[in-house]
C-alpha cells in the first residue's frame, strides 16, 4: 500500500514537470507577446518594445525564464501578471472558488437528477416513463451547455424580470445571493452530466437487477426497499460514481464558456483572457493549477474505485 | 446720446440678471431644466479593465473606467474640440515650443488634499518613466517646470502641433504621489480628481464609484453612485437590462438592438464613431507595389454597400479622414477616387494597364475578435471579384494578426483603426516612412514632407491647407483603402437622461447622466 502511494506521488510529480515545460513552450510559440498586445496597432518603435520586454524579463534566454519561473513555483510564488502586475497567485486564489463552486454544484445537480431518473427508469423498465427518458437523455447529451445557458437567460429576462442573473458574490459573503446567481449556470452545466449519468445508471442497475444474488435475496424474503438499497444500488452505483468523478474533469473544461455567458469571474475566463493578452505568467500558472486538479481527480478516482469494489486489488 | 444708449443696455442687463432668476423661482417646476439628483446607475460593460492605473494600463476598457475618476489638464468634448479640465487656460508661444497652463483654483484630490502644479510635474514624470506607447508621445518634451503652484510650463524640443490633443485624455491624469507610495501602484486603487470617487473594485465583476462632492464643476455629477458591471456576453447584458440589474449598457452588435424594438421602457442610442474599417495594403508586395493596382482596388469598392451589408446600415462611408472629424475632413467630393461612383470598367482597365488583365489572387487577414472585420472582408471579396481580383480571406487570431501587421508579413489586412482628435494620427503615424505605425511600408516623399509640416505647423489655417493636400495624396497613394466609419450602440432605461456619445469611443458623458426617477 505504501509503495503504491509513493509510486503514484512520484509519477504525479513527473507528469506535472512535463506539463509545466509543455505549457511554458506552447504559449511562447504563438506569435505576439504581452508587449505587442499592449501596443496593439498603435505606433511603437522596436526600441520602446524592447525596453518593456527588458522590464518583464522577456529578453532573457528561454531556459533562464523557465528555470526562474519554475523556481518561483516550487516556493509557492506564481509570479506577477504581465498585464496588470498583480500577483498571479492571488488572482488564481480569487477565481478558483468560483469555478470550484460551479463545477461542484453542476456535479451535484447532474448526479442527483441522473441517478434518480436512471434508477426509476430501470425500476419501471418498459414503461412509458422509461420510453420517454431515453430520447431526453440523448438530447441532454447533445445540447451545448452555453446555448442552454443563454436560453435560460433569455427566458428569465422575458418572463421573470425580478430574478437575479448577474453579480457574483462569494458564498461566504452572502450565501443566498451566491446560490441565486449560481443556480442557472449550475443547471446548464449539470444537465449534460445528468444525461450521461442517467444512461449509465439505468444500464448498470438493470444489469445488477438480473444477478442471481438479487433473486436469492428476494427468495429469502428480504423486503424490496432493502434489496434496492443494500444489494442493487450498492453494486450498481459503483461504475456510476467512477463515471461521475471522471466527468468532473470534463465539467471544468465545459465551465469556461458558461463563465463568460453568466459573467462569473472564474478560472476559465481568467485563462481565456490571459491567452488573448499573451500574459505568459498567468497562462502558465492557471494551466498548471488545472492540470494539477485533473491529476488529483484521476488519483482520487483510482483510489475510490479500489475502495468501493473489494474485488479490485490494490497495488 | 451714446452715453444714454449704453446706460439703457446696461440697465437691461441688470434687469435680466435679477428678473430672470426670479421668474425661474416663481415658475418653479414648469421652468426648471434642472436635472434630477441622486440614484445609482448600474452600467454593463463587455470587458473588465486590465489594471486601473491611468499611467500603466493601456487597455481600452481600463480607460473607460478611469474617465470617471481621473482628470487630465485638458479633455475633449463630444465634437472632439479641446476643452479645459484641470487647466482653466493655456497659451502657446509663437514658435510653438512653450506651452503654459494655468490650473484652476481649489481642486482637491479624492483624499482631500489640494492639487498643485507639483502634482502635475510628478504625474508627467511618472508617465515618462513608465515606458510604453503613451509615454512615447511625449518624446518631444524637453522639460516640465512649475514656476508657481498654479502654473505648469512644458518646453518642447521642436514644434509638435498635436501636443494639446495628446494631453487631452485621462491617460495623462494628475495623480497624488502619496497614494502611489502607499499602494505601490494604482492598479487596484484609484485616487483622482474626477467626478466620481473609488469605492470598491471586484476584479472580473464590478467597479463601484460614488459621487465626488468636491468636484470642481460644482453641482455635478448628478448621480450618487455608479456601479460598472462586467458582463462579457451580449445576450446576458440585454437580459440584465430587462431584469433591472443594469440601467445602461453598451451593445456591441448593432443587430442586437432589434431585441429591444417596440419595448418602450427602453431607449437606444447609436453613436457615430471616428473608428473606421479599412484595408491595409502591403506596398512592398507585388502586385500591390504598382499604384495603379491599388487605385483600381479603391475605385472598385462600393463603400455604401459595405455599410449596408457588413455593418447592417450602421455606419457611414469614409475617405482618408473620417467625416466626423469635422474641422479637418474634406468633403468627399473633393477627394480623388472617393468622389467617383464605384467604377468596375475603369478599374479593370487600370489593372490591364498595369499588366493584370486577367486579375490576380490577393490574401487578406481578418480576426474574429472584432465583430465587423470578417463581414467587411466578405463584402470586399464579392466586390473585388467583379474586377477579377480573388480575395482570399484567412481568419486568424488577433494576436497573430498583430504580429503580421507589425512585421509586414502580409499582403493585405482587413481591420479597423481607432479614431483620434488630431489629423497627425491619421497621417504621420500611419503613413510616414519612418513611423512604426506605417504598416503598409509606404515610402512617399511628398506624404513624408507634408505630414512633417502638418506636425510642426501651429497656425490652424496653414495646417488646414497642408492636411487638405495630404488627403488628396493619401487617396491617390491608396496604401490604406478606407471603407467606412463604424458606430457604437447603447441601450438604457427610458429614465436615464443626459448621455452623449463620443466619436472617439470615450464614455466621459456617463458622468453627466441623471435619473428621472431619482427625484420622484
Amino acid at each position: 500500500m505504501f509503495t503504491y502511494v509513493f509510486r503514484k506521488v512520484a509519477w504525479t510529480a513527473l507528469v506535472m514537470l512535463v506539463v509545466s515545460l509543455i505549457v511554458f513552450g506552447a504559449v511562447r510559440l504563438i506569435p505576439s507577446d504581452a508587449v505587442d498586445m499592449m501596443f496593439q496597432a498603435e505606433s511603437g518603435s522596436e526600441e520602446q518594445r524592447q525596453e518593456l520586454r527588458r522590464m518583464f524579463g522577456l529578453d532573457r534566454a528561454w531556459y533562464v525564464q523557465y528555470l526562474s519561473w519554475l523556481g518561483g513555483i516550487l516556493t509557492g510564488d506564481f509570479g506577477t501578471s504581465m498585464r496588470t502586475g498583480i500577483s498571479v497567485g492571488s488572482e488564481i486564489a480569487r477565481a478558483f472558488p468560483v469555478t470550484l463552486e460551479l463545477v461542484l454544484l453542476g456535479t451535484l445537480v447532474g448526479s442527483a437528477l441522473g441517478i434518480t431518473l436512471g434508477v426509476l427508469a430501470a425500476r419501471y423498465r418498459g414503461s412509458f416513463f422509461d420510453w420517454l427518458i431515453q430520447p431526453l437523455g440523448l438530447i441532454g447529451l447533445s445540447i451545448p451547455n452555453f446555448w442552454l445557458g443563454s436560453l435560460f437567460l433569455i427566458g428569465v429576462g422575458f418572463y421573470l424580470p425580478g430574478m437575479r442573473i448577474v453579480g457574483y458574490v462569494p458564498f461566504g459573503e452572502d450565501p443566498l445571493r451566491n446560490l441565486a446567481v449560481m443556480a442557472l449556470p449550475a443547471l446548464a452545466l449539470g444537465l449534460a452530466l445528468g444525461a450521461a449519468v442517467m444512461r449509465m445508471t439505468r444500464t448498470s442497475v438493470l444489469e445488477v437487477m438480473q444477478q442471481d444474488f438479487v433473486r436469492t435475496a428476494r427468495a429469502k424474503g428480504v423486503r424490496e426497499p432493502t434489496i434496492l438499497r443494500r444489494h442493487i444500488l450498492r453494486n450498481g452505483l459503483i461504475p456510476v460514481i467512477t463515471v461521475i468523478t471522471i466527468q468532473v474533469g470534463v465539467l471544468i473544461g465545459g465551465s469556461i464558456v458558461l463563465e463568460r455567458v453568466f459573467a462569473l469571474p472564474g478560472l476559465g475566463r481568467l485563462l481565456v483572457t490571459a491567452i488573448g493578452e499573451r500574459d505568459y505568467t498567468m497562462v502558465q500558472g492557471i494551466t498548471l493549477v488545472i492540470s494539477f486538479i485533473f491529476v488529483m481527480i484521476n488519483l482520487f478516482t483510482d483510489i475510490l474505485y479500489r475502495v468501493l469494489d473489494p474485488r479490485v486489488k490494490i497495488g | 446720446m451714446m452715453h444714454s444708449l449704453f446706460r439703457i443696455r446696461r440697465l437691461g442687463r441688470v434687469l435680466s440678471a435679477t428678473i430672470f432668476p426670479l421668474a425661474l423661482i416663481a415658475g418653479g417646476h414648469a421652468m426648471a431644466q434642472e436635472a434630477c439628483r441622486g440614484g445609482t446607475l448600474n452600467v454593463g460593460y463587455s470587458a473588465d479593465a486590465v489594471g486601473l492605473d491611468p499611467h500603466l494600463s493601456t487597455a481600452l476598457n481600463s480607460e473607460l473606467m478611469f474617465q470617471m475618476v481621473y482628470s487630465g489638464l485638458l479633455k475633449v468634448d463630444d465634437s472632439m474640440a479641446i476643452q479645459p479640465d484641470l487647466a482653466e487656460s493655456w497659451s502657446v508661444s509663437e514658435d510653438g515650443l512653450v506651452y503654459t497652463f494655468t490650473l484652476r483654483d481649489g481642486i482637491k484630490f479624492h483624499n482631500g488634499r489640494a492639487v498643485s502644479s507639483d502634482d502635475v510635474v510628478y504625474s508627467f514624470n511618472r508617465i515618462l518613466s513608465g515606458g510604453g506607447a503613451f509615454s512615447a508621445r511625449f518624446a518631444d518634451v524637453a522639460k516640465i517646470e512649475n514656476p508657481d503652484p498654479r502654473t505648469v510650463v512644458f518646453t518642447l524640443k521642436r514644434p509638435f502641433a498635436p501636443f494639446l490633443s495628446v494631453l487631452a485624455t485621462t491617460k495623462a491624469a494628475v495623480v497624488p504621489e502619496e497614494a502611489v507610495k502607499e499602494h505601490g501602484d494604482l492598479q487596484n486603487f484609484m485616487v483622482g480628481t474626477g467626478p466620481f470617487k473609488f469605492v470598491e473594485y471586484r476584479p472580473g465583476t464590478s467597479l463601484t464609484l460614488e459621487r465626488n462632492p468636491d468636484y470642481y464643476d460644482s453641482g455635478k455629477p448628478y448621480l450618487d453612485r455608479m456601479v460598472i458591471k462586467v458582463i462579457p456576453d451580449e445576450v446576458t447584458r440585454i437580459a440584465a437590462l430587462r431584469t433591472g440589474e443594469v440601467d445602461f449598457t453598451q451593445i456591441t452588435d448593432p443587430l442586437s438592438l432589434q431585441i429591444l424594438d417596440g419595448d418602450d421602457s427602453f431607449k437606444t442610442e447609436v453613436v457615430p464613431l471616428l473608428r473606421r474599417s479599412l484595408l491595409v495594403l502591403n506596398v512592398q508586395d507585388t502586385p500591390l507595389s504598382d499604384v495603379r493596382v491599388r487605385q483600381a482596388l479603391s475605385l472598385a469598392l462600393d463603400r455604401q454597400e459595405v455599410v449596408d451589408l457588413a455593418l447592417g446600415g450602421f455606419g457611414d462611408i469614409s475617405g482618408p479622414f473620417p467625416s466626423g472629424l469635422a474641422a479637418w475632413a474634406l468633403p468627399l467630393g473633393e477627394v480623388p477616387i472617393y468622389n467617383e461612383a464605384p467604377n468596375v470598367e475603369k478599374a479593370k482597365q487600370m489593372l490591364a494597364e498595369a499588366g493584370f488583365a486577367d486579375g490576380f489572387t490577393l490574401t487578406t487577414y481578418a480576426a474574429p475578435q472584432y465583430k465587423s472585420h470578417i463581414p467587411v472582408a466578405e463584402v470586399l471579396q464579392q466586390q473585388l471579384a467583379k474586377i477579377g481580383v480573388k480575395l482570399d480571406i484567412q481568419v486568424i487570431e488577433w494576436g497573430v494578426l498583430l504580429d503580421h501587421w507589425g512585421k509586414g508579413t502580409f499582403q493585405t489586412i482587413t481591420m479597423t483603426y481607432a479614431g483620434r482628435s488630431d489629423p497627425y494620427f491619421y497621417t504621420f503615424e500611419r503613413l510616414h516612412s519612418n513611423s512604426p505605425g506605417n504598416a503598409s511600408r509606404l515610402k512617399d516623399p511628398e506624404i513624408d514632407r507634408l505630414s512633417e509640416e502638418g506636425m510642426t505647423t501651429t497656425d490652424p489655417a496653414a495646417r488646414k491647407a497642408i492636411y487638405d493636400q495630404l488627403q488628396v495624396k493619401m487617396a491617390e497613394a491608396a496604401a490604406l483603402i478606407y471603407v467606412a466609419t463604424e458606430t457604437e450602440q447603447f441601450a438604457m432605461r427610458k429614465e436615464v437622461e443626459g448621455y452623449r456619445g463620443m466619436p472617439d469611443g470615450g464614455r466621459n458623458y456617463l458622468a453627466e447622466i441623471s435619473l428621472k426617477d431619482a427625484c420622484q
